[in-house]
């Protein structure tokens, strides 16, 4: 088996706050191969935005990473000096932001923007950078490419300008893009035709993907792998097909029967999971999902369960439940 | 005519600024629904369609144009003063944002208890033990919340304390504008089960705003698809999602993202 693309271990973030650090995410780990697509899946709170901030060390104000590894081709992303660490970030591994808004110059034309990192990184001369992000714009599918390069952010749509980040992203032909709710702030319809844009890239390039999304849906339509993320762990991770189909965690189950959707039975109540997920890094013993959990015993509230594998998903649960559909 | 709450052309516009002169854009461009007493008609459309504005227009927020907004066959678009508020009494809002709608300074009591000291309907202990029962009907805990201020509440349990102020002085209709759409999935699905709930054991209409098709199929017996300003298909949910009519509702049920099966 060839080596993955990016190799996480034991990954733990965390924020400073009044009272010491605070743990978002705790002891993650997983394996991207070259041109896989991973969905992390989460409330908030779940510390899914926190992981894929971590990876390229772009953490707000307050936040530290307390350990762990990250392989990409072979080179630790926690150990590396930031000369080499620029030198992948935009370039090797680009990110996409949930709110273009925000994440873009609002100062900068759109063209100057996309054409940026080509410069930076690629040594493209101005000029050609120019036009190759006008192409790259058109490639998005923006509308009259070169009179949108000359505009400001704030006046294309939100649609335009996430994909104006997407065409910046996917400038230096990156390895891996690591997407943050990228539709979350989107119309449905808009949201469907970013969706397929970043399908359609991936493919073509056969670039890696990983995906944070609060939408189970969105997640299922765009990865192989998912990992469902619970109080700063993944509590189980699989292939999506095995995930929503034959999910072994309780909390997993719990979500996908919280989803309403478009060809269910219309009268039935939804599967509401009780409580409220637990804010990031409260100190607790056992499984942070215990005191919602339909399924808890007495050792889930006093000791935390291990990684297991589990007939194709791997599981931080102690219980072993009846197939999906059987019981609860 | 059963319908509690008609709308009938209703027109808003605002005032574009900037320019040579005064530009009105329609909001809302001579729309028409009604809902039945203790029905559900849910009202989709994505951003800037103007489903928001008609909310807040409906209910008075905002200024009405043309048009009339009936309630028990009463027109409230012209109503000012004393009319106003008693239709008011019958007539609420549950806001989307939970953060934003209630007021930092006061308790879940005092929250609670001002519309019913606003509309006269009790005050003191009285209100205080109303409030009581009515944080025991949306799920909180009387007890526990009663004098918690918002801050101390989760987003989900600030939406049931929404609802407890909005049904406090026990209206007719409810509008509910993107009441779950701030919210976790686990914690949308407690709310959206808590409002078939409480539609049921009061007799509630409501007409529900929203841009989340699955939610509202779940929820609504009428759905209307609004599309810049008016409405381009409605019908009974179950038709409308099966046979879609419009190409517009076409495209937004195709948009959706599902789950497999």
């Amino acid at each position: 088996m060839t080596a993955p693309l990016l190799a996480v271990r034991d990954w733990r973030v965390g924020f400073r706050a009044e009272r010491g650090v605070v743990v978002a995410v705790d002891g993650v780990g997983f394996d991207l191969p070259a041109g896989g697509a991973l969905g992390v899946v989460g409330e908030s709170g779940s510390g899914k935005s926190a992981l894929a901030m971590s990876l390229l060390r772009l953490l707000p104000a307050g936040g530290v990473l307390l350990g762990g590894s990250a392989r990409f081709a072979g080179a630790d992303l926690a150990a590396m000096p930031d000369r080499d660490l620029r030198r992948i970030r935009g370039r090797r591994i680009a990110v996409v932001f949930q709110d273009p808004m925000t994440s873009l110059n609002p100062y900068m034309r759109v063209g100057a923007q996309v054409a940026e990192p080509l410069v930076a990184h690629l040594g493209m001369g101005r000029r050609a950078a120019r036009l190759r992000a006008v192409a790259l714009l058109e490639s998005v599918g923006i509308p009259e490419p070169a009179r949108s390069a000359a505009k400001f952010p704030h006046e294309l749509s939100g649609g335009q300008r996430q994909r104006a980040m997407i065409a910046m992203a996917l400038g230096c032909d990156p390895e891996l893009l690591i997407a943050d709710e990228p539709t979350t702030a989107l119309d449905v319809t808009v949201q469907a035709q970013v969706l397929a844009l970043i399908r359609r890239e991936r493919e073509r390039r056969g670039m890696g993907l990983i995906l944070i999304s609060h939408n189970l849906a969105v997640v299922a339509g765009m990865c192989e792998r998912v990992a469902v993320m619970y109080g700063g762990r993944m509590v189980e991770v699989g292939a999506a097909q095995t995930i929503f189909r034959a999910a072994r965690h309780p909390y997993t189950r719990g979500l996908i029967g919280a989803l309403p959707r478009l060809d269910d039975e219309r009268g039935r109540p939804l599967a509401s999971i009780p409580g409220n997920p637990p804010a990031a890094g409260g100190d607790r013993a056992g499984c942070a999902f215990a005191p919602r959990c339909p399924s808890a015993q007495e050792r889930c509230r006093v000791v935390a369960p291990e990684e297991r594998a589990a007939e194709g998903t791997t599981l931080r649960c102690h219980v072993d439940l009846p197939p999906m559909g059987e019981g609860p | 005519m059963s319908d509690v709450l008609q709308i009938r052309d209703l027109v808003v516009s605002y005032a574009r600024r900037g320019g040579w002169r005064a530009q009105h854009v329609r909001a809302v461009d001579g729309v028409s629904l009604g809902v039945a007493a203790g029905e559900c008609v849910g009202l989709v459309g994505e951003s800037g369609c103007g489903k928001s504005t008609l909310a807040r227009a409906v209910v008075r927020l905002l200024p009405i144009d043309a048009g009339q907004v009936l309630l028990d066959g009463v027109d409230l678009a012209p109503l000012q003063g004393s009319p106003l508020r008693d239709a008011r009494r019958r007539l609420q809002m549950v806001f989307q944002d939970p953060y934003a709608s209630l007021d930092p300074r006061f308790t879940a009591a005092r929250i609670v208890a001002e519309p019913l000291a606003h509309f006269g309907i009790a005050r003191g202990a009285a209100a205080r033990a109303r409030a009581r029962e009515l944080l025991a009907l949306v799920g909180l805990d009387p007890a526990a919340h009663l004098d918690r201020y918002p801050h101390e509440f989760s987003g989900g349990q600030r939406q049931r304390l929404g609802l407890a102020r909005a049904l406090a002085c026990e209206p007719r209709v409810l509008v509910c504008d993107e009441p779950v759409s701030a919210l976790d999935v686990s914690i949308q699905a407690q709310i959206v089960n808590l409002l078939v709930d409480l539609r049921q054991r009061l007799g509630l209409a409501l007409l529900f705003i929203s841009h989340d098709l699955a939610v509202v199929r779940k929820l609504a017996d009428r759905v209307a698809v609004m599309r810049a300003g008016q409405i381009v298909e409605h019908g009974a949910v179950d038709g409308l999602f099966a046979d879609p009519r419009h190409p517009y509702t076409r495209e937004l049920l195709a948009a959706v993202p599902t789950l497999p099966r």
